[in-house]
This record gives C-alpha cells, structure tokens and sequence, in this order.
C-alpha cells in the first residue's frame, strides 16, 4: 500500500514500540487529539497501556482499517472476527481492554470488550466470580433486596 | 482466599484508599466489617495482613475488574438486560445503585417472569415487577435517559405503566419502544398516553402490539421523530394521515400488520425517506405520496388500485406480493367463465400503476409472485430507463412470462440476479418465440430452449449490461450442474 510511508510509533507504558501505519492509528480519538495537538517526531508515549495490551488493541485496529479501507467488506467477516478476538480472553485482559478502550477513546472496542464481558456474566455467581465482586451486604440487607428483586430471580 | 474490601463512603473513593486483605481465616463474611474497617483498620488486630492498594504492582492492580470506574461498569450493564443488570444490586453495595446511571432501560417482564408456570399471575411477582420499575425510576430521579423500552405482557396497572412512560418522556427520552399487552383474553388494550405525542426530544417511536391508539387527536407535537415503527396497530385513515401530516421530520416509517379500519390508504409524506411495509392487509387502494422517499420495501396483497405513486427519487425497491392459491388460478385463467366476478383480474391489471410510479428506480427486487402478477399487465409495462439492477427470484411454481416484456424495457440494465431458473410453465412461457408449442417447454434451463434463447438473447441485447449472477444451489432443481449444460451457457457468455 502506498500509505506506508505514513507511520507513527506508539510506545508502552513498558517502552514497548510498535510502528503502525497513521491510519491504523488514528481510529483512537485520543492518538488522533495527540497528533493534532502536539505530536512531537512520531513518537507517542501512551502511560496507560502495557505492551501486551497495547499489541492486541493494534491487531483490532488493523483489521478495523483494512476492512473499513476496502469499502463494505463482509460485515459478518468482522463481526466473527471480533466474536473470535474477545472470546478467548481472560478477565485481567479483558479488563485491561476495556481500560485502554476507554482511554485511547476507540468506541467500537470499548463497546466490544463490554459486550463480551457482559456475555460472560449473566448470572450472580458469574458476576462475583468473573468481576471479583465480594458481596459486602449483611445477610439482613441481602434479604430485603432479594425480597425487593422477587421478579428477577428464578426461585 | 483472597477478599476485596471497598470503602463506599464518599470520602475515600480514591484509589489509594482501596484496601485487599488476604484472608485465611475461611470462609466467614467480612462483609460486616467493611465500612468501619477501611476507616480503623482494624483488620491488622484481627490478624489479616492489610496490603494498601497503590503499593501493590501495576499487573496485580489491573486484575480487579470491580475497580473499574462507575461510567465504565455502567457502559458494561448498558450491556445486559434490565433483568440482568437488576441482579447486579445484590452483588456488592457499590452495585446497589448503579443501575440507576445507565441511561438505556430495557424492561421486558417477560425475560422476568419466566420461566415458571403462572409465577407472572402471582399477584406478588406482578407487584414485585411494578415495585422495580418503580425503584429504578425513582433512583434515576430527573437523569438524563436516552432509550426506554418496555415489554410488558403481565397484567400490569395502566396507571402505572402511565407514569413510567410520562417519567421517561420528562427526561428527555429520545428513542421510546413500547410492547403492552394488559390481558391477552379480552380484547382490552392499553391506551397509550397522549403525552407519547408531544414531545419534543422523541427521536424514535415504536408501538407494538396491545397499544391502542386509535383515539389519537390532532394535538401533535413531536417536532424530533425521525422514525416512527406501528406494528399491529389499528387504525383509521384519517388519524393516520394526520399523524403523518405532522411528522415533518419523518425518515422513516415501519408498518407490520396494521389493522386498517377502513380500505383507502394513503401514505402521504414530504420527507420519508424510507418505508417498510410487512405484511400489507387487503386494501380497496393504495396510495403513495412521497417525493422524498429513497428505500422503498413492501410485502403483503395486491391492491386492486394504486391512485397515487409519488416516488421520484426512489432509488431501491422491493416488491413482494402475497398470491393465494385461488388468486393465483383466477389470475392464470381470466377467462374461465367459471368465476362470477373478475375483481382479482381487473385488480391486478391496474398493478402497472404502481410500477409506473416507481420507474426511475435503479435497483429493483422482485419476488417470483410479483412477477407472475406483473405478467397480468404486461402492455402496460413501463419502461425502466434508470434501473441498473434487477433481482428476481423465481420459483417453479410462479410463472415467468413477464420476464421478456420486463427485460425488453430495462434499456440500460448492467446488473441481472437471477435466484432460481426454474418456473412454471404457462401459457406464453418465455413469448420471445411463439412458435415453440408448449408441449416442448419444460420449467428447466435445457429443456426450455426459449430460456436458452432468452439468455443469448440478454447477452446480445443489453449493450451495458456488465454482469450477469446465477447462483446454483447444492441440490437446487436447476441443471447448471450438469456439465454439458454448464459448458452449453459458457460458450453462450463467450459470444
């Protein structure tokens, strides 16, 4: 692709580079601001994102631009893609998208990773275990609520 | 085991507050503990070994999902159900009211009620449900909502149903999709408020099933709606037309199995863009009056008229008609002096009116009953000058005699689907030739040497036409498969 000569390089919050191409990029909000605002060379520090994490979200950029690039390419393609991209992942990685998501501003994804962790957890017990949420209600207030909540539960 | 304790007072919701504690006391509740502990820290007496949060690695730190801010859990339970994220407030203290920040309710009592035989009869699950909804609204206070839906198929309080739909409506909802059926036994439907009508942020508005409103009066003021889906909804023309008349931002318009109240209907708009109509009931005739329209979809009967079709810019159409059998004979044999009327043929020939109103379209689907339909008119077939592509889907048991006239008057066609080469065999089966007896066609692609000849026939006459698709299903009834036929059709693109 001729568009190769524009590329920056993002660096991890481990130091960790990786060069991508501009318009690979660009789909976060927040690398978009940077390179307006005060991109100095074409080297952008991102504090919030390890390597690891930093590696995967440039792997769902890249597809996302080449699809969007070659006009309507299977939507259904890409949607598989993404099913394939987060179904596998576990919780801390999971987390750790939703934050770099939420940081880097890439909507798509941020609302990617939510969806899938909230298809992984539909039920109480998958809550406390998936999101390592320790139930800190006296029994006394668990049982009013439960009582409040009669409808939702399957008794 | 390893416990996350979190303080929910206001004044330590900062990170560094945020206290682990590995506990191997078992499996008893620290839960009790947990306000006055992140204060006292108290848990150094009690033996447990206190970590404070900041000192703990970077990689440790992101593995509490449960850390993530209040915006980012909401945008997670925007996720689930309403259900779903109901039963997140018993999860944690800090979940209790979270539901409250979501600005998209979704509220489907059937999700809730199931799945146990009569538990959504039970007078306590009812109130339990009408209790929720009522909670929710009352922690959300005046918030900012973006979305309510509501499917409601218990026997819920109308009053209450009222109130939530007037809650939602003064904060600015934008897209409101409404399902109530009070009671499927009698025929008692809930009649919607009519402050559903005047609002001013309502972007989109879907009526479902159960709702009545057919008392809808002239003060209309929804000055936002740019969407509007009725689905099985009765109706009288008047109302609806005036309803209408006063969307002047209308894009688009949905309507599913509307019980008309009477027969002349007249879809009259200046700017819809796009218009779904399923399952079109029988009419005396229909009108389209818009100038704008862009999309255009319809399925459903025949009208016998179409007075007016107003559709200049179209530029997508798809036309599926519903045939009854006995429809389908009268309209094969108009003259069998057997049928004492002949409304359906006469019907069916003022079919050209409505292909006329939309013959500047350029992409155009056709179902194989429309096209056996079509065939009723085909000397007052109109000539598409724009249409570019034209999909047909056949079907051996529709015929195809309105393909030639069609494909003759389809001067700049660069684009041709064909979904199936199958049809029935009638009369002027492919009347390109007439000189073949009917005897020696047959509905597949070799034995009807018209079709055969037809397809040259394209090739040769459309100067622009670019593409040609025929699909060929696994054990579909066409021969393509057949490899002399195959190599027969090949040598037919290579002329």
């Amino acid at each position: 692709m001729s568009k190769s000569e524009k590329k920056i390089v993002l660096k991890s919050l481990d130091n960790e580079a990786f060069e991508v191409e501009k318009a690979v990029a660009l789909q976060s909000q927040t690398i978009w601001v940077m390179c307006e605002d005060k991109c100095v060379g074409n080297e952008i520090p991102l504090e919030n994102v390890t390597g690891q994490i930093l590696a995967k979200v440039i792997d769902y950029c890249k597809k996302h631009a080449v699809v969007d690039g070659d006009g309507d390419e299977s939507s259904e393609e890409l949607k598989n893609w993404d099913t394939e991209f987060t179904k596998n992942m576990d919780q801390s990685t999971l987390f750790n998208m939703i934050l770099a998501a939420n940081y880097l501003n890439i909507k798509s994804l941020l609302n990617l990773t939510c969806q899938a962790v909230a298809d992984k957890t539909k039920t109480i017990d998958e809550f406390h275990t998936f999101l390592n949420i320790e139930n800190n209600f006296t029994p006394e207030e668990e049982a009013q609520i439960c009582q409040e909540n009669l409808w939702a539960f399957d008794d | 085991m390893f416990w996350l304790l979190q303080c929910n007072c206001i004044s330590c919701r900062t990170e560094s507050l945020r206290l682990s504690v590995l506990s191997f006391a078992g499996n008893h509740r620290l839960s009790t503990l947990n306000s006055h502990l992140t204060h006292s820290l108290k848990p150094l007496n009690l033996g447990l070994r206190l970590r404070v949060w900041n000192e703990v690695g970077a990689e440790s730190r992101m593995d509490r999902m449960s850390s993530l801010p209040d915006e980012l859990l909401c945008h997670i339970l925007s996720f689930l159900t309403t259900k779903e994220a109901a039963l997140t407030s018993i999860l944690a203290k800090r979940w209790r009211n979270l539901l409250a920040l979501v600005p998209y309710l979704d509220i489907d009592d059937s999700v809730f009620l199931h799945p146990e035989e009569g538990k959504r009869d039970r007078t306590e699950i009812i109130q339990s449900f009408m209790d929720f909804v009522d909670r929710v609204m009352a922690i959300q206070g005046d918030s900012p909502i973006k979305k309510f839906s509501l499917k409601c198929l218990t026997e819920v309080d109308s009053d209450r149903v009222d109130g939530w739909i007037s809650n939602v409506l003064a904060r600015g909802v934008s897209d409101l999709d409404l399902l109530v059926i009070l009671d499927t036994d009698i025929d008692d439907n809930y009649r919607l408020s009519p402050k559903c009508f005047e609002s001013s942020t309502l972007a989109k508005l879907k009526i479902g099933c159960g709702i009545h409103i057919g008392w809808l009066s002239e003060s209309i003021f929804l000055p936002m709606l740019k969407t509007l889906v009725l689905d099985s909804v009765g109706f009288y023309v008047n109302k609806f037309e005036s309803l209408l008349h006063a969307l002047h931002l209308l894009e688009e318009l949905v309507l599913v199995d509307i019980l008309w109240q009477d027969w002349d209907v007249n879809v009259s708009s200046a700017s819809l863009k796009t218009l779904t109509i399923k399952n079109g009931g029988c009419l005396d005739t229909l009108s389209f009056d818009t100038p704008s329209l862009v999309y255009f979809k319809y399925s459903g009967y025949v009208a016998p008229d179409f007075p007016v079709v107003n559709m200049k810019n179209l530029f997508d159409a798809q036309i599926i008609f519903f045939l009854t059998e006995e429809q389908l004979e009268r309209a094969r044999e108009p003259d069998n002096g057997d049928w004492f009327d002949d409304d359906v043929v006469l019907g069916y020939s003022n079919v050209w009116k409505l292909f006329h109103g939309i013959r500047n379209v350029p992409n155009l689907y056709l179902s194989p009953e429309t096209l056996e339909v079509l065939s009723l008119c085909c000397e007052s077939m109109p000539v598409f000058n724009n249409l570019k592509s034209l999909a047909i889907m056949s079907d051996k048991e529709r015929g195809w005699q309105a393909m030639p006239v069609l494909l003759r008057n389809c001067p700049h066609l660069e684009t041709l689907v064909i979904e199936g080469l199958v049809h029935h065999v009638t009369d002027k089966c492919g009347d390109a030739c007439d000189c073949i007896t009917r005897e020696d066609k047959g509905r597949s692609l070799t034995s009807c040497p018209v079709k055969m000849a037809m397809i040259k026939h394209f090739l040769d006459y459309f100067p622009s036409l670019k593409e040609m698709e025929i699909y060929v299903e696994e054990d579909g009834p066409t021969q393509l498969k057949n490899p002399e036929v195959s190599k027969h059709v090949l040598e037919m693109f290579e002329l």
